[in-house]
């Protein structure tokens, strides 16, 4: 088929301006499909890899309202549950409000007990952390961002919660750092539980109370039962809870703020339309213009079917050039951006499957962009179209 | 593309057998071609005179099977081209008509070697075999070397006509139709054309059937048909 290369290729260069600004086009609609792929990543790629065994139980009023520390020891006794963690969010930051860090204070057994290997921490830094109560853990990433290393002392302040002795700040000890294979975790920084509760004003109403739980049941087809067993317990109770898979909890949570997956298909939805539509016309008229070609090429012994397989060629070279083109840009422009954002978005990236997306895509808009060409070609009447030229 | 002595043997390539050929054109129909029969021998150069719109294009586009008759049967060395289905009617073509146009038709992005190679494209040959047979075809018909890689736009009318033929015989097809391949040159320019067939006709044994609207140039055809309203009025051997 490569014999036909320089046919094809003759035939774009025919009108170069046009190419090119049809190449642009797809280009920049493929930019834009690898940014909103990796955006959809960053909010929902974590979710994808949260363990099926984990259910989240908060309060059923919202996750602002806090929930007995003491609910714990009832939720481990429902049948089918394995293990209880809980967390407090923290709201941390570093010397100014810009440099966020996703902080979580929590008990350090049963938390690590859950997530096991998935941090990447060192049995050493493990053993010290768990018996330093004014320790915490950091990601890789956020001790790389601000320079930290084990031992440091670090003055991390929240902007949630207020401290007896009326400042924000809470001094604590690097005590290991984390290496995850998940970008995710890469951001986390741990503190004790304990020591945000005893250090914590008394009127912030958190004395006593944790922000959620993180459960562990035996087996992911229980999750439903286990589910409604917890929250039947506290049905009655001053604090009525919800309780869902963390995969649930987590889409539930970013639902609040938008929906992420239905904004990004319908803004790739339309991008792709026009795209399409741009693509379509400029097959359709270069097709038209060389009318008087093709007939000559029925002439020469050109069937139908293999004219459409040159103009299907040029489709395939018109949007896979640019969709190449527009993927790789895309690659670089996310690296650049998770750089910058990696505080805010930290699970930035370009999920593989965009690129078999990306392929299939570039598939079916050339099939698409082929169609009208198509039916100009099995409906040249030869004779006439030799005559018109 | 082997050379033998042209004589016009008596078992006729082509035998036109009462076809006719209609078209509509608004609410009337027109009768183009009305049950002509016609003998075209093997090796033989023919001229089609005839007035415009007396169907002499409509003829060439039937005998290339570029259209279909509405009645009667075109016999090519005996196969009905009505009886084949479009695919076996497009590689027909394929191995058997070389088309030269008045308008030399070369597609304007590709060079006169590129141009001359499209035929080729459809065989299996490598690229040295095609390059191979695209020079042999560009120099059989007279075309500098130096000019293999020019574009249509960059070759005069005469040399645009010589790559044209030379696309039309690359593939050795047994017949060349030929619409008026010398209408758009100078009287010159026509005549080095005009030799060119000739020479293909006797040095080839191409069967050549040219329309024209020149005396002139059909007098250098072996034989000449004059068609009148749809009709064959004349066919007559020409001095040449």
């Amino acid at each position: 088929m490569t014999r036909y290369l320089p046919l094809v290729r003759a035939a774009l260069a025919r009108r170069r301006a046009r190419t090119v600004l049809t190449i642009g086009s797809v280009l920049i609609a493929f930019l834009l499909f690898a940014l909103l792929m990796s955006v959809r990543q960053a909010f929902l790629g974590g979710i994808r890899a949260v363990g099926k065994r984990i259910l989240i139980t908060a309060n059923v009023v919202s996750l602002v309202s806090p929930l007995p520390l003491a609910d714990r020891t009832i939720i481990a006794s429902v049948p089918g549950v394995r293990r209880v963690a809980y967390e407090v969010w923290f709201g941390g930051y570093y010397r100014r409000t810009g440099n966020f860090i996703f902080a979580l204070a929590v008990d350090p057994p049963t938390f690590l007990a859950e997530l096991r290997g998935e941090l990447g921490l060192s049995p050493r830094a493990r053993a010290r952390w768990i018996a330093d109560r004014r320790g915490v853990l950091v990601g890789n990433a956020i001790a790389q961002r601000f320079g930290w290393r084990v031992g440091e002392v670090i003055p991390l302040r929240s902007n949630v919660w207020r401290r007896t002795n009326g400042t924000n700040t809470w001094p604590v000890r690097v005590d290991g750092i984390l290496r995850p294979s998940e970008k995710r975790y890469a951001q986390l920084a741990l503190l004790h539980y304990h020591y945000l509760s005893e250090t914590l004003a008394k009127n912030t109403g958190l004395s006593g109370k944790v922000s959620l739980y993180r459960v562990e049941i035996a087996h992911a087809r229980d999750a439903a039962a286990v589910s409604r067993a917890i929250d039947a317990r506290f049905a009655n109770s001053p604090d009525p809870t919800r309780t869902s898979t963390a995969r649930t909890f987590l889409l539930n949570f970013l639902d609040q703020i938008a929906d992420i997956g239905t904004i990004v298909t319908a803004i790739l939805a339309a991008v792709f339309f026009t795209m399409l539509l741009v693509t379509a016309n400029t097959m359709a008229r270069s097709v038209r213009e060389r009318t008087a070609e093709f007939a000559v090429l029925r002439t020469l012994g050109y069937g139908p079917g293999r004219l459409f397989g040159l103009v299907v060629a040029e489709a395939a070279l018109l949007v896979g050039a640019g969709a190449v083109l527009g993927l790789l840009l895309g690659l670089g422009l996310v690296a650049v951006l998770h750089g910058l954002l990696a505080a805010i978005l930290p699970g930035l990236a370009l999920p593989p499957s965009s690129f078999a997306l990306g392929l299939a895509l570039v598939v079916l808009f050339v099939l698409a962009s082929s169609l009208v060409p198509y039916l100009q070609i099995t409906r040249l009447a030869v004779a006439d179209a030799l005559r018109r030229e | 593309m082997t050379e033998t002595a042209a004589q016009p043997s008596s078992e006729p390539l082509i035998r036109l057998e009462r076809v006719s050929k209609s078209y509509r054109r608004g609410g009337e129909t027109i009768q183009v071609l009305d049950r002509v029969d016609l003998a075209i021998p093997r090796g033989d150069f023919l001229a089609l005179m005839a007035p415009s719109g007396s169907g002499k294009s409509t003829l060439l586009n039937l005998l290339g099977g570029l259209d279909r008759p509405d009645e009667g049967s075109i016999l090519f060395d005996g196969v009905a081209l009505e009886s084949l289905g479009p695919r076996a009617l497009t590689r027909w073509r394929a191995t058997h008509v070389g088309f030269v146009f008045q308008l030399y038709h070369l597609l304007p992005v590709l060079s006169a070697a590129r141009n001359v190679e499209l035929p080729l494209l459809l065989q299996r040959l490598g690229r040295a075999e095609r390059s191979r047979r695209v020079a042999a075809a560009l120099s059989l018909v007279g075309f500098p070397d130096d000019r293999h890689t020019f574009r249509p736009t960059e070759l005069s009318g005469g040399q645009q006509q010589r790559v044209a033929i030379a696309r039309a015989i690359v593939t050795n097809p047994t017949v060349l139709l030929c619409d008026e391949p010398t209408g758009d040159l100078d009287r010159r320019a026509g005549d080095e054309i005009l030799d060119l067939l000739v020479e293909l006709n006797r040095r080839l044994d191409k069967t050549i059937v040219m329309v024209t609207h020149d005396p002139h140039a059909a007098e250098r055809a072996h034989t000449l048909v004059r068609l009148e309203k749809g009709l064959v009025g004349e066919i007559r051997a020409t001095s040449s």
